[in-house]
């Protein structure tokens, strides 16, 4: 029963990072971000394969994070911005594009083979009592994920934080006032492409990754920010970590078959029951 | 002059709205344009701050044209907009909301201190307010709150889409005090208004009328005929 529940906390944070990176693009650059995993897929390979040719790990680390980073301002900057004016339909249309695009490439540069990022802890664990063993990489991905959502959080209390929840608020308002959209933009791609490197790579310390990983983990994303109503960090970290217990405990006690419909099913439950997110918090727009 | 409007002609999709309006503004000025409802104001200020496009005429703001340059570019500029409804973000505290103005331009932590401090002098009301939610306060404090985040950018032009909006006279009066404060202090205003209780302040009046120049006068002689001024804004 706990090795479940720390296999679902572990998922979770996986779970509630993604919906993280998720929601921090949705607030400055208003458009759901279907290709958020696949950033972080590709920034994780480019990590392993540094590792794998004997670069230091944390400099295989910090290398993977840049290009989380880089990949989420270039794709902003050279792709989206020409769109914006055409509206939402465009942009999002263009985040799916996007996602097959970097799977496809992916899989050509690197093959479809899962991999993993053998971080120096990876298979370590610890003894619990009762037989019960806790992987230190599982510690890892919680911890960090409780870290993360902590400085996302405290991101956003920042001057630029703040200017984006204005934007988030009231986007021509906040143009009115000052606030150079374009800009806030790219640091949210940016600040998204982070957070996936980091999700996506503590997945990949833990377990293994490959070309197949992206199209799960952005629904199990997309289901943590729907239960955060796309806006409220605090529920959708929250959300990601039950998501992740549930999905545990369906798989240890049902069948791991019935994992992803389960996700589907919150999600359709989420929707019908609390549109809002469970937390009314920071509200996207005003209706 | 400071800003100046040529013969400007704008609207929505394939409506008119503005048929050839000009207008001046001297630096140091406060100059109101007054007008019925559904006259056009709200679009002139839409228009000057880049929110509807130029179909034709010129405006230049500091001997720049203006262009197609975008909302954020213009209020970097010192083109900076008090919006229609106030405009303050609910979801931000008092403070955050305030220091959103110093977007529109580069200063230092110490510059923005002080900044924050002279608006606060200004408007005692919100200093002890700074952590609360924007949410929680009067609609007169709003506008106060309003009218401090654009003076945090440091506006060379300040255009007020109807300070008064639905505050009581007293504090109107109040605000249309501090904006002359403001002006020997070296802000330039372009305010639009609905009441001719904004004539009081300022120095010469537009009257628009089916988006059109209707009338150009001093503001104090205006204030000498209510019955001009009346006829005008029926």
């Amino acid at each position: 029963m706990l090795q479940t529940l720390v296999s679902g906390l572990e998922s979770g944070s996986w779970f509630a990072l993604l919906g993280l990176a998720i929601v921090v693009v949705m607030k400055a650059a208003d458009v759901p971000n279907f290709a958020m995993a696949d950033i972080g897929l590709v920034a994780t390979y480019v990590g392993i394969s540094l590792a794998g040719a004997g670069v230091p790990f944390w400099l295989a680390v910090v290398t993977t994070l840049v290009t989380g980073i880089l990949l989420g301002v270039v794709i902003d900057v050279a792709l989206m911005r020409r769109l914006a004016k055409y509206g939402h339909f465009p942009l999002l249309l263009m985040t799916i594009g996007l996602s097959l695009a970097l799977t496809a490439l992916t899989g050509l540069v690197w093959g479809h083979d899962p991999r993993s990022f053998r971080a120096p802890w990876t298979g370590a664990a610890i003894e619990v009592g009762g037989g019960v063993a806790i992987g230190v990489s599982q510690i890892v991905s919680i911890v960090v994920g409780l870290l993360g959502a902590v400085a996302i959080s405290a991101f956003f209390t920042t001057p630029v934080g703040a200017q984006m929840r204005a934007v988030a608020e009231n986007r021509a308002t906040a143009r009115l006032v000052g606030v150079n959209a374009g800009r806030l933009s790219a640091i949210a791609w940016g600040v998204g492409g982070l957070i996936a490197a980091v999700t996506v790579m503590l997945q990949a310390q833990s377990a293994l990754v490959s070309t197949l990983t992206p199209a799960s983990l952005i629904i199990y994303g997309f289901v943590a920010a729907t239960m955060g109503g796309f806006t409220s960090l605090f529920g959708t970290f929250a959300g990601g970590l039950v998501l992740g217990i549930i999905q545990q405990l369906v798989g240890t006690y049902i069948s791991t078959a019935a994992q992803f419909s389960v996700a589907l099913l919150v999600v359709f439950l989420v929707l019908v029951l609390r549109p809002d997110g469970f937390t009314k918090g920071m509200r996207l727009r005003d209706v | 002059m400071l800003l100046e409007i040529d013969q400007a002609r704008t609207g929505y999709g394939s409506l008119e709205v503005l048929h050839g309006v000009s207008l001046t503004v001297a630096e140091g000025e406060i100059v109101t344009v007054l007008g019925p409802n559904g006259t056009g104001k709200t679009s002139l200020m839409r228009l000057l701050s880049g929110v509807l496009p130029l179909w034709s005429g010129r405006i230049t703001f500091g001997g720049r044209e203006l262009g197609r340059l975008t909302p954020d570019k213009r209020a970097r500029l010192g083109l900076c907009q008090l919006p229609e409804g106030r405009g303050i973000f609910q979801t931000l505290t008092v403070g955050e909301n305030l220091d959103l103005g110093l977007s529109a331009r580069r200063v230092s932590a110490a510059t923005a201190r002080t900044d924050r401090d002279r608006v606060l002098d200004l408007f005692p009301e919100l200093a002890g307010r700074l952590a609360q939610s924007a949410s929680s306060l009067s609609g007169g404090q709003q506008q106060m709150l309003a009218l401090g985040r654009a003076l945090m950018s440091a506006p060379r032009l300040l255009l007020i889409d109807e300070l008064s909006f639905g505050l009581a006279p007293r504090i109107v009066r109040d605000l249309f005090g501090v904006v002359r404060e403001l002006r020997d202090t070296g802000v330039t205003f372009l305010i639009v208004e609905q009441q001719a209780a904004a004539l009081k302040v300022s120095d010469r009046t537009y009257i628009l009328r089916g988006g059109r120049n209707e009338l150009t006068r001093d503001s104090s002689e205006l204030l000498d005929s209510d019955e001009l001024v009346a006829s005008y804004l029926r």
